[in-house]
């Protein structure tokens, strides 16, 4: 699976958040898609579900949760992915990603991303997880690189052998964070371009880009300030590797008026350009 | 998967309970130590519920003070942890905690406060349905009433409060000075619920409303509703009361079914 023809491409795109509801609904922003929290819509109604529905109806989406614990030793929650099919039915979007990560075992939820171990035993079993999500769900899914903050003693390989590993073995896609990349790469000191010179580009369908905190000896990904240059700069690499992937931006604090994002995206959109241009 | 299963085991244990299992798994460098590694997860662990508890029971947060809000959050989240899938459910015990737990047993606004935020939160998200107006009603044969009974939209809440947390949490919501707490000397009957325009209202009821609502929520027909108010209107009077409340209760939007006998 080398050949990037088929991948989709859906251009550059935003968080859906519901401080900016009521400005996406006015005035219809030239933005080309929203990614959604699944988590946020699998409510029993109200409001959120209907400003979803007025978006849908303008925008394409893909959807993204952050509670399938697909890492988890826990058997998978079939509740949980029967409310996301029905979510998916209801939204029909472009596709759904969950991350590389684990948040509870013995049905305790975390709400954190926990990192795996690196090791054969854990890319055996997320993998085979993956498989039965994909199964149920009737098609791939996209799993992303979360940020991390420590390394387990039992970790055999390196955390991109590790996702590519599962990856391959899952046939599943990745949704590569760019910003979480760089996070991991700082607090594990690692070259952030070598995890993504390592990456299969036709399994990579969404890219994350995503502000962050730097404490100085560590760098906690809060999605709460705008990205920084060597964000961007690690942007660019990965665009002229990897080619044209559906881009977005995450801001879950602090979170500024719409138009500040849309600032921002734009930003992407001219280095992504940029690329392209300088390729041709 | 056992040694998958025993980090996991060890690495949740650590979050909940922030014991020493898990320092020798982890290696630290020069830069951050492994203890300080681990509790980069802890500390946004209890951050994170934290922030849920804020979100939800800023009224609670008021009464309770900045201090005294994080040490029943921390006994709260020790307590209680997650097991729900969005971190918007965590927090539904606050209301039976505050009720059971001293020192926040002895304040009987604090379990108030909490129920009345948590009910709010159900309101607004509360599953979508039909609303029946007095036109449906109308279309109703008189001679039928008596064996009428109705649904309730998804989104009504029935409380009773001693105090005056409705008013405090108002002003809470505006970001202006809270009323002192006030302990009136009978609970008073409220109704919450969510309007077609998605906002929430909330308004007290008498008690003799309060006793025909309850009597119709619990599936009583029109005949059951009437004869539940006797003790405030005679027999003759009660349908005519009845009829008043009712035609106020569609006209409010709380009523997603008229729902007569000779339904198929």
């Amino acid at each position: 699976m080398n050949s990037t023809e088929h991948r989709p491409y859906l251009g550059f795109g935003l968080g859906l958040r519901p401080d900016h509801y009521p400005h996406i609904i006015e005035h219809k922003p030239d933005v080309d898609w929203f990614e959604i929290l699944s988590e946020n819509y699998m409510v029993p109604g109200g409001k959120p579900l209907v400003h979803l529905d007025q978006i849908r109806a303008d925008y394409p989406m893909v959807m993204h949760g952050v509670s399938m614990s697909i890492g988890s030793t826990d058997p998978l929650d079939y509740d949980y992915l029967k409310d996301l099919k029905a979510l998916a039915d209801h939204v029909q979007p472009e596709w759904i990603s969950d991350h590389l990560c684990w948040t509870g075992v013995h049905g305790t939820n975390m709400h954190d991303l926990l990192p795996m171990p690196y090791t054969e035993e854990a890319a055996e079993h997320i993998a085979a997880k993956i498989r039965e999500v994909q199964d149920y769900l009737g098609q791939r899914i996209l799993i992303e690189n979360v940020s991390s903050y420590l390394t387990y003693k039992q970790s055999e390989m390196t955390e991109w052998e590790f996702y590519n590993l599962v990856i391959e073995k899952a046939d599943a896609l990745m949704l590569l964070d760019v910003n979480n990349i760089y996070v991991s790469g700082f607090n594990h000191q690692f070259d952030p371009k070598e995890y993504i010179d390592t990456v299969d580009p036709a399994r990579v369908w969404q890219h994350h880009l995503a502000g962050h905190t730097n404490h100085g000896e560590y760098i906690i990904d809060t999605h709460d300030h705008p990205i920084i240059d060597p964000v961007w700069e690690l942007y660019e690499y990965t665009v002229a590797k990897l080619g044209p992937v559906s881009t977005m931006i995450e801001r879950d604090d602090n979170i500024p008026p719409f138009e500040e994002l849309y600032d921002e995206l734009q930003v992407a959109k001219g280095i992504a350009q940029k690329v392209q241009e300088q390729a041709a | 998967m056992e040694n998958l299963k025993q980090l996991q085991e060890d690495f949740q244990r650590f979050l909940l309970t922030h014991d020493h299992g898990m320092d020798d798994q982890v290696i630290g460098d020069e830069r951050v130590d492994a203890r300080t590694r681990l509790e980069l997860y802890g500390d946004s662990y209890w951050l994170r519920l934290m922030e849920a508890l804020e979100d939800t029971y800023p009224g609670l947060h008021t009464l309770l003070g900045d201090e005294e809000f994080l040490r029943a959050g921390r006994v709260y989240i020790d307590a209680h942890p997650s097991s729900y899938r969005s971190i918007r459910w965590f927090g539904d015990r606050m209301a039976e905690f505050m009720r059971d737990n001293t020192p926040w047993s002895g304040e009987t606004i604090l379990g108030e406060m909490a129920e009345l935020e948590w009910a709010r939160t159900l309101v607004f998200d509360a599953a979508e349905a039909p609303v029946v107006g007095e036109e449906d009603m109308a279309s109703v044969p008189p001679q039928t009433w008596g064996e009428l009974t109705f649904t309730l939209h998804p989104s009504v809440h029935r409380l009773d409060l001693e105090w005056n947390v409705n008013a405090i949490r108002r002003e809470v919501e505006k970001d202006e000075e809270p009323p002192a707490p006030e302990k009136g000397e009978y609970p008073v009957p409220w109704l919450l619920w969510r309007k077609s325009d998605y906002q929430t209202w909330w308004r007290s009821m008498d008690v003799d409303e309060a006793v025909a609502f309850d009597t119709l929520a619990e599936g009583g027909n029109f005949a059951s509703i009437s004869e539940s108010i006797l003790e405030w209107v005679d027999a003759e009077n009660a349908p005519l009361r009845v009829a008043g409340m009712l035609k106020r209760w569609l006209n409010d939007g709380l009523i997603s079914e008229l729902v007569t006998s000779n339904r198929e």
